[in-house]
């Protein structure tokens, strides 16, 4: 499993299954920021117009475009 | 689980900031949405609906509303920030502390306020302004060009920083879409002379509750990527 045993000072890469942990953490990372752009564009953008008119005063104050 | 760390960090950091945003907005920015609306013409012309859509009641019910949108795009902008900064410190690039946290919050508040702000000034209700889509591609423009230039500024390598002006200046060369024509249509010019007014104090008032709410996010996350979110993954990580 460990292939990096001609460079000890490197950090030993630790594997949870498919990943590194690294790409483990890029991928949650990664789901976060889709998880935030997504409630952003609910609030912001979202042109149902119940949305709209919901989310309108925090529209005009966060100066997402309105109307 | 980073993820789920997030998501709770983000509910916490978006109530406070969603919270105390919506006090300043009660106190400063709504009357000056509702005394622009009391000037309202209702005769939207882009406005055409076969039955009016719901909206909440003046008064309690809409500040709930206000209160609850501003709740939720705190836990939206704290979560992108948390994700950057988790990615960021994860991979060796940052250590933050409360002092960055706040560089952060105000990185933010240009991103989102101040950048798509020059191009097209926060409005109130009422003003004339060129069509939605338009304005909303434009905003999303200003907002992705300036975060991408702040980051290549503040992380990448020097020969490279040239870019990072050029990708904040990017939607400025594209242009902001303008309406031609006056900002104000109601017939009274007295009434358009305190629009303008109510517009001149409502561009102060909304800057300055942007940049609370964004200083707020961004110390608090800071904050908590240190005390929880990264407790454990920092250990085995942060040394590169």
């Amino acid at each position: 499993m460990n292939t990096s045993d001609k460079n000890t000072i490197q950090q030993t890469q630790v594997t949870t299954g498919l990943f590194t942990l690294g790409q483990c953490i890029l991928i949650q990372n990664i789901a976060a920021l889709i998880f935030g752009m997504i409630i952003i564009f609910a609030v912001g953008f979202m042109p149902m117009e119940a949305a709209h008119n919901a989310s309108h005063d925090t529209r005009h104050v966060l100066t997402f475009p309105c109307h | 689980m980073i993820f789920r760390r997030i998501i709770y960090t983000t509910l916490f950091v978006g109530l406070l900031a969603g919270l105390l945003m919506s006090v300043v907005q009660i106190f400063t920015v709504n009357p000056i949405i509702f005394a622009a609306e009391a000037f309202e013409v209702h005769d939207h012309g882009s406005h055409v609906h076969g039955e009016e859509a719901w909206a909440p009641a003046d008064g309690s019910e809409r500040t709930f509303y206000t209160v609850f949108s501003n709740i939720s795009a705190g836990i939206g902008f704290s979560a992108i920030l948390l994700a950057l900064m988790s990615q960021l410190q994860t991979s060796g690039m940052t250590r933050l502390t409360i002092p960055k946290g706040a560089l952060w919050g105000l990185a933010g508040f240009i991103v989102a306020f101040v950048a798509p702000g020059i191009g097209m000034p926060p409005e109130i209700p009422g003003i004339q302004a060129a069509p939605l889509e338009s304005r909303q591609l434009w905003w999303l423009l200003a907002v992705v060009g300036t975060a991408l230039g702040i980051f290549v500024l503040a992380f990448v390598r020097i020969k490279y920083k040239a870019w990072g002006v050029v990708a904040i200046a990017l939607p400025f060369f594209i242009g902001a879409p303008q309406h031609d024509g006056p900002a104000f249509t109601h017939p009274d010019p007295v009434v358009v002379a305190s629009l303008t007014q109510l517009h001149e104090q409502f561009m102060v008032v909304t800057s300055l509750s942007n940049l609370l709410f964004w200083l707020v996010m961004g110390v608090v996350s800071a904050w908590a990527l240190n005390r929880w979110v990264l407790r454990q993954a920092s250990v085995s990580l942060t040394h590169t």
